[in-house]
């Protein structure tokens, strides 16, 4: 605050204070039709110092210099020290008032200008609005004093009903070629609101769904492409397969070839169902199905994969549990859970069990005993290119168990590890055995 | 005297391994590249025992052949196994499609379909 604006400050004061002998009687009569405007020019003009400094100076004139008769009464009435305190009182607690008010005033006018964010304001009783030259250009108004019905014109047709009742918070509207995003608050005769301009948002947002959409079509094809020579591969390594003699060393060559296309199948599916993910069109088709049974053939044919003599695997499976799953997708989730308990149980048993929990829903859990996983790590392997072993040493995309949580998510239930770093893991999914609602 | 195999597939690779697959228990086969040419075989008399129906194919798809299949008189209906490439498949299938059968198959999956749809 510069040293003259304090003094312009202080000037309609002084002004009232060298003239009050000519102030006309009514207005001497009563000073506070006087002194309170003066207070609030200084607050307005220099802020809360000069406008303390009024206030006190102008009580601290009437007591001691001026005509004491007048309003206060003399310095040595009690009942004028109570005047004189009440003055100070009130005009000090009105200049924070305005200060405070303007302060907040000029922060949202700020704020308002730095998101350039419109305001606007109606009379319901009148029709008119107020515009600020952000709503103008926001709603292509060119009057900035439009009726509320020209306003309405502006907007789409079909946006129109969305700014109604009292209050709308958020409401995206076309205006013209434009998109626009207001808000509004009723309290009659009075509509207050605000505006911005969201075009650049809503064209980014179009880009974006377009560049997932082009990625995804191009993911499908892409694995349709590369699915179709995989089965060319497959069926030629297993007619080779069939015409050697199993003891001739070539068939283990071959076998293991076979095992690859396996995993390369399974890579484009996983990939696939990432991109489905990421989209949130991860859906299931839920069927009236025998969840034992199936549990119990993925358990079969993991150890048919694996070579049933070689792999610790068996399982324990409440029998007929009937449920509304996904058959392929629960199957896929239990595939993988059993797969990531062989991979890191280090060749000791591994066991899955199905039973039905209290709540009607179905618990499956496949313990290994394996390295086991840190606590601070339960959360982070159900992540996206997360693994289990940050050495690197297993092989794989880092999406397996962030696919069997989207299944899980998709068929309303939970899955969880429990596990002591040096005694095993439990992975445990809870799935509710019909569709929610 | 066995009814043949009328295998329908775009990719030559899949159709000729699928033949030598059939081919090596004794089954018969005729192979197209696409629902159009499968509808001119069967219209020509060809009556397969079984069919095995590419999804995704150029000039006239799977679906599209099943749809069209009323178009043509045949003695029998064969049953229908769809090979497809695709990640899921439909939630409505027609009932002459009797099974579905995702990329890759291997040869034992594809056997067990002749034996059981033509002993």
């Amino acid at each position: 605050m510069s040293a003259g604006r304090t003094l312009l400050a202080l000037l309609p004061a002084a002004l009232v204070m060298a003239s009050w002998d000519f102030l006309p009687a009514p207005i001497a009569g009563a000073p506070a039709a006087v002194f309170y405007p003066c207070v609030f020019a200084a607050i307005l003009i220099g802020g809360i110092p000069p406008a303390l400094l009024v206030t006190v100076g102008l009580a601290a004139s009437q007591v001691f210099f001026i005509q004491p008769q007048f309003f206060f009464g003399p310095a040595t009435d009690p009942k004028s020290i109570v005047r004189v305190t009440m003055f100070i009182a009130t005009a000090s607690f009105s200049a924070f008032l305005i200060d405070s008010q303007r302060k907040s005033r000029e922060h949202l006018v700020l704020a308002l200008r730095a998101a350039e964010i419109g305001a606007w304001e109606a009379n319901t009783t009148t029709g008119r609005v107020k515009l600020d030259a952000q709503a103008a250009r926001c709603f292509g108004s060119a009057t900035m004093r439009p009726t509320f019905a020209d306003l309405m014109e502006c907007i789409h047709p079909d946006d129109r009903a969305q700014l109604s009742g009292r209050e709308t918070v958020g409401a995206e509207l076309r205006v013209g070629e434009r998109w626009v995003r207001a808000s509004m608050r009723l309290s009659p005769p009075r509509m207050l609101g605000t505006v911005m301009d969201i075009t650049a948002k809503k064209q980014m947002e179009d880009e974006l769904r377009h560049a997932v959409k082009v990625r995804d079509d191009f993911l499908s094809l892409a694995s349709h492409e590369l699915r179709t020579p995989l089965t060319a591969l497959k069926l030629q390594l297993q007619l080779l397969m069939k015409q050697l003699q199993a003891t001739d060393p070539l068939s283990s060559l071959l076998r293991r070839s076979d095992a690859q296309v396996d995993r390369l199948a399974n890579l484009i599916g996983d990939v696939l169902d990432l991109s489905r993910a990421t989209r949130g069109s991860f859906t299931v088709t839920r069927r009236d199905i025998d969840a034992s049974d199936l549990v119990q053939a993925t358990v079969a044919s993991m150890l048919e994969m694996a070579g049933a003599a070689t792999t610790p695997l068996s399982a324990q499976i409440e029998p007929g549990i009937r449920a509304a799953w996904d058959p392929a997708r629960i199957g896929q989730l239990v595939a993988n859970l059993i797969g990531n308990a062989l991979k890191y149980g280090d060749g000791a048993p591994v066991v899955v069990t199905l039973t039905k929990a209290v709540g009607g829903d179905a618990l499956i859990v496949v313990r290994d005993q394996g390295p086991g996983i840190a606590l601070s790590e339960h959360e982070r392997i159900f992540g996206r290119f997360e693994r289990l072993d940050l050495s690197n040493t297993q092989a794989g995309l880092g999406l397996g168990l962030f696919i069997c949580r989207e299944i899980v998510q998709a068929h309303g239930g939970r899955i969880w590890v429990d596990s002591v770093p040096g005694k095993g893991a439990a992975f445990s999914v809870s799935l509710p055995l019909l569709a929610p609602g | 005297m066995r009814k043949p195999i009328l295998i329908v597939d775009d990719a030559p690779d899949i159709r000729r391994t699928l033949k030598m697959v059939f081919e090596s228990e004794g089954f018969e086969t005729v192979e197209v590249a696409n629902g159009r040419e499968a509808l001119d075989a069967l219209a020509r008399g060809v009556d397969p025992g079984l069919i095995i129906l590419d999804w995704m194919m150029p000039v006239l798809s799977g679906e599209e052949f099943v749809e069209q299949l009323d178009s043509v008189k045949l003695p029998f209906e064969p049953p229908i196994y769809v090979l497809s490439a695709a990640e899921r498949q439909p939630e409505r299938i027609d009932p002459r499609i009797v099974g579905w059968l995702k990329k890759p198959v291997g040869i034992e999956e594809m056997l067990q379909v002749a034996r059981r749809h033509l002993r």
